[in-house]
């Protein structure tokens, strides 16, 4: 399936993919995908520049979804590999403030259990 | 083969008191004459009519309002309220102030929603009135109606099968914003994503 890659003007990018549904009875793939890309250049997308590869082309997974970047040399999305690592390093302060403010108030439900003279262990 | 009087026939035509001939009778059907004196082919249009009316006839069902249309047309009271043609059943009835009961009318009939997948590879599961989502980020889509709102007052609901926050956003005619968050509220893929939306069209 066509995907088309909208390139911001950092380099990052936006994907568009046609909903199969949409695509109407007297149309061709290529009317329908102009069709249905056309309308989603609006917005933030607005006039920007895009590139129209299969779907199979995008990188695999989206751990670092927001590091990819279109290089236009390769003439492919790649990743950002800086900005990759400090997504990965903002991610783990993320999840490591979660679990402490977490460990903090069952800590907290504990002391205020063990106060009222609940044996909770 | 009879006799008429002292002729003999043969064929139908021959007779005396109907068309003396078949020339451009093909599909009609035989009817009795309004004399009451014989027999004539009539057309098909004739017999069964395109429109079938109320005595003043401001209530009926037009199949021919404008010619080779192929569009059933309900009227009620003079007003045109629903439309049936090759692309569905269109309601033009507006609610009233006070809705009748489990009545359908144009302001309750869902106008667009999709079911997609925004983790791995995103993958669109199941859509109606969706022509595309833009994939703008890490739990950031965009929603493309394929026929657009009236106005951006439509109603829209999100939900996924985690526990992540979906929230939507910037309503716009032909489109809307999608964003998933995780519990510390840091944009995150989720799978299952549903959309529904109702409003003017």
């Amino acid at each position: 399936m066509k995907v088309r890659v909208v390139c911001r003007p950092d380099k990052t990018v936006a994907v568009i993919y046609p909903a199969p549904k949409s695509r109407r009875g007297d149309e061709t793939e290529e009317q329908w995908l102009e069709r249905v890309f056309t309308k989603a250049l609006q917005g933030e997308l607005k006039g920007l520049p895009f590139k129209d590869i299969d779907a199979v082309e995008l990188p695999q997974g989206r751990d670092s979804r927001d590091a990819w970047v279109w290089d236009e040399l390769a003439g492919k999305i790649t990743i950002n590999p800086v900005k990759a690592e400090k997504i990965r390093r903002e991610k783990l302060i993320r999840e490591e403030m979660f679990r402490l403010e977490q460990e903090g108030k069952r800590q907290k439900a504990i002391d205020n259990l063990t106060a009222r003279g609940i044996n909770v262990w | 083969m009879f006799l008429v009087g002292s002729r003999l026939v043969q064929k139908f035509t021959n007779l005396l008191d109907t068309f003396s001939s078949y020339v451009g009778k093909a599909g009609q059907f035989l009817r009795v004459k309004s004399t009451e004196d014989g027999i004539e082919p009539v057309s098909q249009a004739s017999i069964y009519p395109t429109t079938l009316k109320d005595a003043d006839a401001d209530t009926k069902v037009d199949t021919e309002e404008s010619t080779d249309e192929d569009i059933v047309r309900f009227d009620t009271g003079g007003t045109e309220r629903m439309a049936l043609n090759g692309n569905g059943l269109q309601i033009l009835v507006a609610s009233p102030g006070t809705p009748q009961a489990n009545t359908i009318v144009k302001d309750n009939i869902v106008k667009g929603w999709i079911k997609f997948s925004g983790e791995g590879t995103i993958s669109i599961n199941d859509s109606f009135n969706v022509s595309s989502i833009a994939d703008t980020g890490t739990g950031s889509y965009t929603v493309n109606w394929n026929t657009d709102f009236a106005n951006v007052n439509y109603a829209c609901v999100v939900a996924d099968t985690w526990y992540g926050l979906c929230i939507a956003s910037s309503y716009a005619v032909g489109s809307i914003h999608i964003g998933t968050y995780g519990s510390n509220f840091a944009g995150l893929d989720l799978s299952d994503i549903s959309v529904i939306a109702i409003g003017d069209q």
